[in-house]
């Protein structure tokens, strides 16, 4: 059963100069980042970042080589008072195919702590939350890919944990599923920390509360998801009359003004929201300027703000 | 940090995973399989009337006694003139192997002889088959990373004695049935008197299995544990287990010393579990369980530093 | 999907269940073969050779008929059919088929072997007696694993047919 140690920090993790080399190749370079004790946290990164190899060594999973990492106020990831307060949900783990999935999770969940009755109820609820009620007593060798998902997701949630790592949780699902985990993400955010690793950015920006960016093995970025993306606040706004080049020269020499591409009746606008008057400043400047030109916004809507800032913060983003 | 409900937890499902996977099912089936064969072989001549019991039991006494100074590396002797057949035979009836010519009559003559000779057969064969009951043990749950669901929730060592307490369990039950198998059939074929002073042998017999099965297992799960890929672990113990005495006797002619090389498995010690010294007994049982840690010490070490 | 959660140890069950099936299949001709080898023995019926009519001449006299072969026949004949039927049903996870046919031709295959042990004459069953002891240990072993280790996968396999 879970067991709720104080933590007086107000922090989950805490990690500190971490570093991690497979071989010859440095996987991860000199990380620190501290992980609040409620709500979602993204890890985000181009593939090879490094993403996975955080996870793992958060998880146990791989031995630490240089810097510590501090979890629930232990001073290593594998203490033993760690043992089902840390839920995870790696990538490419199968479970055996020659026991049930129900008798996979009861054995799971008895290592956590819960016995008899209690333990088989709680298997039931937690497959009743993600849609695999009736899989209970199949083998694991016969979901479908989506369904192992669920199921990776259930196994890591089972004891109620404190922290729950998920390695691409939604990758694969259909939108369906993908939306009832999301909602259970959110659940389980209101009393534990939540990290999710996902490509899926639009689907991370309304879900998550910060996000870490590690590019080639460094976190290059990390803070709320306002904090990452305040630099590059993007909109896209529709007008009613064609959009003419001079407008957007002009449109450019504003102070507020990063970036601007147009086609048709459509501007999408990256926004400095960096200065003194915030993200308020920029957009009234913004109106005020289309307002006198004769060209109110007929329809004006965010746009993917955080896949903006990911692209520009790995250098991938080709547009500018 | 051993958790010894968590222990026990992996103890248990080891065994029921174990009894539900084929390998598992051919496992068990093969050890009684080729246990029970391993009795027929030794019983089958004198049933069958081929020799007489007393033939049997002198041809039996020389082939024991042959064996255990091929064990004990004492084949190279004092006399080493003439044949080595006759050498060995007379060092036994008066030389400086008379106490393995003892020891022979001990196995034969003072106890039920076809019950020692299954057990010395079971002896030579059990270190090969024993593998096959823990090559997947680890290295299975780490190719398909299914051990991942179980390190957030549990201690490495407490995996790796669990699983180590579940394959030896499991290991001594199938000895304990096939011996049970072995001693009901004798006591069926053989007169009323023979299978009361079989009893207390056969437990003599169990125990000296027992501890001789407790190394080899290890042996396995040290396998299992370095090497990522099930066949691979397998192919290392049974590979280790055939080639040590192999090696060892051969670099023995080369160079005497090079015998104890015999030492590295228990090969060098494990026929003295059924020896008529006490003191010997308690010295390889003291070897088996030495040998055993030793085993289970690497796994744990290598286990714990491992990516999984 | 993949193409089954069957598990390995049920496949590995019906290869063995085969194996025993034609084992005791063997049996049963040899055993039915022989029975009216010593019918015609007992009717005096002069064939085959010398040897062979004298061995046969020594198990009527010590007391087995040909009656008794033909009942163990029998016996061995239902133990290879229940044995040989229970394959497809242990392959399926079908509770009628696989799990109580395979109890049945487990129980057929024990009654077939100590029956053996039981009538037979220790001249007939001279030098096999440790293979009865093995085949003994199989029908022991299906059963364990069919009511203890597997019932629930034949239970839930039901209820999904059903």
């Amino acid at each position: 059963m879970s067991n709720s140690s104080e933590v007086t920090t107000g922090e989950a993790i805490r990690i500190s100069g971490l570093s991690h080399h497979f071989g010859e190749k440095q996987a991860l370079k000199d990380i620190d980042w501290v992980l609040p004790q409620k709500g979602i946290v993204g890890l985000v990164g181009p593939n090879g970042a490094g993403k996975t190899t955080l996870f793992s060594l958060i998880a146990g999973f791989l031995t630490l080589q240089k810097g510590t990492i501090s979890v629930l106020g232990e001073s290593s990831p594998v203490a033993s008072a760690l043992m089902g307060r840390v839920g995870v949900m790696p990538q490419d783990a199968i479970f055996a195919r020659d026991i049930s999935i129900f008798d996979q999770l009861l054995f799971l969940l008895k290592l956590d702590g819960y016995q008899g009755e209690v333990a088989e109820q709680r298997v039931r609820e937690v497959m009743q939350r993600v849609g695999l009620e009736t899989e209970l007593f199949r083998g694991a060798a016969v979901l479908s890919h989506g369904m192992g998902k669920r199921l990776g997701v259930a196994q890591a949630i089972l004891a109620n944990p404190e922290i729950v790592l998920l390695d691409e949780p939604t990758a694969g699902l259909d939108p369906a599923n993908a939306r009832q985990i999301r909602h259970l993400m959110r659940e389980l955010a209101e009393t534990s920390l939540v990290i999710v690793s996902s490509h899926n950015l639009l689907e991370l920006q309304d879900l998550i509360d910060s996000v870490g960016v590690i590019v080639g093995g460094e976190l290059i970025s990390s803070g709320t998801v306002e904090e990452v993306t305040r630099r590059a606040r993007r909109f896209e706004i529709h007008l009613d009359a064609k959009v003419e080049v001079e407008l957007v020269v002009e449109l450019k020499q504003l102070s507020h003004i990063n970036e601007v591409e147009f086609s048709d009746q459509q501007l999408t606008v990256s926004l400095n929201a960096d200065q003194e008057d915030g993200l308020n400043g920029a957009l009234s400047q913004l109106y005020r300027f289309l307002i006198e030109k004769g060209l109110p916004p007929h329809e004006v809507r965010e746009g993917a703000s955080l896949e903006q800032a990911y692209l520009k913060l790995t250098g991938e983003d080709q547009s500018s | 940090m051993i958790q010894f409900r968590h222990v026990l937890l992996h103890a248990q499902k080891l065994i029921i995973h174990s009894l539900r996977t084929g390998s598992g099912v051919a496992f068990i089936f093969l050890t009684i399989l080729i246990g029970l064969s391993l009795a027929n072989l030794s019983i089958t001549p004198v049933e069958l009337g081929f020799t007489t019991a007393e033939e049997f039991r002198e041809s039996a006494s020389k082939a024991i006694g042959f064996a255990l100074a091929t064990a004990s590396l004492r084949m190279g002797g004092e006399n080493e003139n003439g044949p080595p057949d006759t050498d060995i035979l007379s060092r036994m009836e008066s030389g400086d192997l008379i106490d393995l010519g003892m020891w022979a009559r001990y196995l034969i003559l003072d106890n039920p002889m076809l019950l020692s000779i299954t057990v010395l057969l079971l002896g030579v064969v059990l270190p090969l088959i024993l593998p096959l009951g823990s090559f997947t043990a680890i290295s299975s749950d780490v190719q398909h990373r299914t051990v991942r669901y179980l390190l957030p929730r549990t201690s490495r060592l407490s995996l790796l004695v669990g699983r180590w307490l579940g394959t030896l369990f499991l290991s001594w039950v199938l000895i304990l049935l096939l011996l049970f198998s072995v001693v009901v059939y004798l006591s069926i074929m053989l007169p009323p008197e023979a299978t009361e002073s079989m009893v207390p042998w056969a437990g003599r017999c169990l125990f000296s299995l027992c501890c001789l099965a407790t190394p080899y297992v290890s042996l396995g799960i040290l396998c299992s544990a370095v090497f990522r890929v099930p066949m691979v672990a397998l192919l290392a113990a049974v590979g280790a287990t055939v080639g040590t005495p192999l090696l060892a006797l051969s670099l023995q002619e080369a160079w005497d010393p090079l015998g104890n090389l015999l030492y590295l498995l228990p090969w060098g010690y494990s026929h003295e579990l059924l020896s008529p010294n006490g003191d010997k007994v308690f010295t390889a049982v003291a070897y088996s369980l030495g040998h055993s840690l030793l085993f289970m010490t690497l796994a744990a070490w290598r286990f714990r530093r491992a990516d999984l | 999907m993949a193409a089954s959660d069957r598990p390995g140890g049920l496949t590995a069950l019906s290869v063995l269940n085969g194996f025993f099936a034609l084992a005791v299949g063997g049996t049963t001709i040899q055993r039915f073969m022989t029975s009216y080898d010593l019918m015609e023995v007992a009717e005096g019926e002069v064939r085959g050779r010398g040897w062979r009519r004298r061995y046969l001449k020594s198990l009527l006299d010590e007391g087995l008929t040909p009656m008794d072969l033909q009942i163990l026949a029998l016996i061995g004949l239902v133990a290879t059919l229940l044995l040989l039927v229970s394959i497809w049903g242990l392959l399926k996870r079908s509770n009628l088929i696989g799990r109580w046919l395979g109890t049945l031709g487990g129980v057929a295959l024990a009654a077939f072997y100590i029956l053996n042990i039981d009538w037979l004459p220790e001249t007939y069953l001279r030098g096999s007696g440790l293979s009865i002891a093995r085949q003994i240990f199989y029908p022991l072993f299906l059963i364990f694993m069919l009511h203890v280790i597997f019932r629930r996968d034949f239970l839930q396999a039901q209820g999904k047919s059903g």
